[in-house]
């Protein structure tokens, strides 16, 4: 019969090779991981498993509410019994109608706001439920309610009522996951609307986003507005990012710094818009206005509509409505001009060598 | 086969499990998530530091790869690592004294945290190492220590093994 001293060596040896063996398997899996494609077999069962726990992972929205709750009921306990024993029954009924009031005025709210960004940026695409955020301290993202089986797929902008705020990083049939702009590693190619110059939008673990790659000549100011420039393809073109909320004394340099403020955090995120398609012609000297008064300046080429039917347009009567607009108006034409004198010059060039 | 202290073991990890998958998001702070996993790891692996293995710390890490996203294996070897190497410390340098309980928890905790943001970074996260310290790592760890610290207070009174000391029988002829 084995002594002691003899199976607790036993069972040490045991442990210390399966210690060594998952070890092993953990560095496999991490190795397969990596070589594994989005759509392979590991990201596959990932996406699935995911989905299941996110479906079910809102019921921990209740907890903050239930929070307040237990809150309010210490505060009570603590008051004089005999005042709030009427009082209680009274306005019980009332507070609950209240509360829920309230929770519907706030959903109207956030409803109006995501239509009139869809309206003013006209963009199509449904409007979906954020049902969980990340378990994740490393990943900034959130899952909403829509999957593959109601079109979304990967890759797809995703915006708030005041703009951008990521893309789908990934779709199972019923929710996807939506990367935010705030995590580092997002990248939205972008342009100052003012200057049209071109740069990098970037996430960081400060959760504050980051204009890089900037043409030194063209650094924006501060309030400057910043729009997706849909280079590369991974976001749609013309669609509000942020403004611009500081610039950096050394904002030229590798090491400097643009600072724009991010549309939306997690945290405050409730409904958002998959955007589906996103117009080629953005935004009419109308639309920005509209945009403006929504509280944020809309996306866009500056192409004027009228413009391209062929209309002249009276830059002065916009002038007189709004002189933001005016402004917008002047560049977009100027724009415009510059583009056909190009395509003028091109086309003499071209005739020549002919 | 599975006793009444595995069970205790056991349900303390899943129940970390579903804490983490539908508590923790919404307790975050300044966008730090706490990790119910490392704590209860941590926790159990200074409770039950001589008979700690690693079964457990890989299964929930694996467990938590699948769940959030993120590359898989990265947990389950950062949990499994920092759990293993702070329960065997333990075990050395134990003497019944809570500091030192709560030192080797502490230690296991971030470095469960270090080596997970180390694999992340090296799998491609775009962060450097000192900003992912400053911002992740640092602050994570001190929720994470935090919540381990309450879970142990609750689980040394019901995950202790069995006080029963095992003699060699040989050794005392």
């Amino acid at each position: 019969m084995p002594s002691f001293a003899q199976k607790s060596n036993g069972s040490t040896s045991t442990r210390r090779v399966l210690f060594a063996v998952l070890v092993v398997v953990s560095i496999v899996l991490l190795i397969l991981y990596g070589r594994d494609g989005e759509d392979g077999p590991l990201h596959a069962v990932q996406a699935s498993v995911m989905g299941v726990t996110s479906q079910v992972s809102s019921v921990g929205a209740g907890v903050g509410a239930a929070a307040d709750s237990a809150s309010t009921a210490i505060d009570d306990v603590t008051a004089n019994p005999t005042t709030l024993e009427g009082l209680r029954q009274q306005n019980e009924e009332l507070r609950q109608m209240l509360a829920d009031m309230d929770e519907y005025r706030q959903e109207v709210d956030r409803l109006r706001g995501l239509l009139d960004m869809k309206q003013v940026s006209a963009v199509t695409g449904p409007i979906a439920h954020v049902i969980g955020r990340s378990t994740n301290a490393w990943d900034q993202s959130v899952t909403i309610d829509l999957g593959s089986e109601d079109g979304v797929v990967s890759g797809m902008t995703v915006m708030s009522s005041t703009g951008v705020i990521g893309q789908v990083s990934r779709a199972s049939e019923h929710t996807s996951t939506v990367r935010l702009l705030t995590d580092p590693n997002s990248g939205a190619a972008v342009m100052v609307q003012s200057s049209r110059a071109n740069g990098i939008v970037r996430g960081s673990l400060n959760g504050l986003l980051y204009l890089e790659d900037i043409d030194e000549d063209k650094l924006p100011v501060e309030g400057d507005v910043i729009l997706t420039s849909g280079l590369g393809g991974s976001y749609e073109r013309g669609l509000i990012v942020g403004a611009v909320a500081s610039v950096g004394d050394s904002a030229s340099s590798t090491s400097g710094r643009i600072i724009i403020n991010p549309n939306a955090s997690a945290e405050m995120l409730e409904e958002v818009i998959v955007v589906f398609k996103a117009p080629k012609v953005n935004v009419t000297a109308k639309d920005s206005s509209s945009a403006k008064k929504a509280g944020n300046a809309s996306a866009d080429e500056q192409n004027v509509e009228g413009q391209e039917e062929g209309e002249a347009v009276d830059v002065t009567a916009v002038q007189q409505e709004d002189p933001i607009d005016a402004v917008l108006l002047e560049e977009s034409l100027q724009d415009d001009q510059d583009s056909e004198d190009m395509q003028a010059e091109d086309d003499e060039q071209y005739n020549d060598e002919g | 086969m599975v006793t009444s202290e595995h069970m205790i073991v056991i349900v303390g990890a899943v129940a970390a499990l579903v804490l983490q998958l539908f508590l923790a998001p919404y307790i975050a702070l300044f966008g730090i998530v706490p990790n119910f996993l490392i704590a209860f790891a941590m926790a159990i692996a200074i409770i039950r530091s001589s008979s700690y293995g690693c079964v457990m710390p890989f299964v929930l890490g694996l467990a938590f790869d699948f769940t959030s996203g993120a590359p898989l294996g990265a947990m389950a070897l950062s949990l499994m690592v920092a759990s293993v190497v702070a329960s065997s410390c333990f075990t050395r340098f134990n003497n019944d004294s809570l500091f030192m309980a709560l030192a080797f928890m502490a230690f296991g905790a971030i470095m469960a945290e270090v080596l997970y943001g180390v694999i992340i970074i090296a799998t491609g996260y775009q962060a450097s190492l000192s900003g992912a310290f400053l911002f992740r790592m640092l602050p994570c760890f001190l929720y994470d220590f935090a919540l381990s610290l309450v879970l142990y207070l609750i689980l040394r009174r019901i995950a202790k093994p069995s006080g029963v000391v095992r003699t060699e029988l040989t050794q005392l002829r």
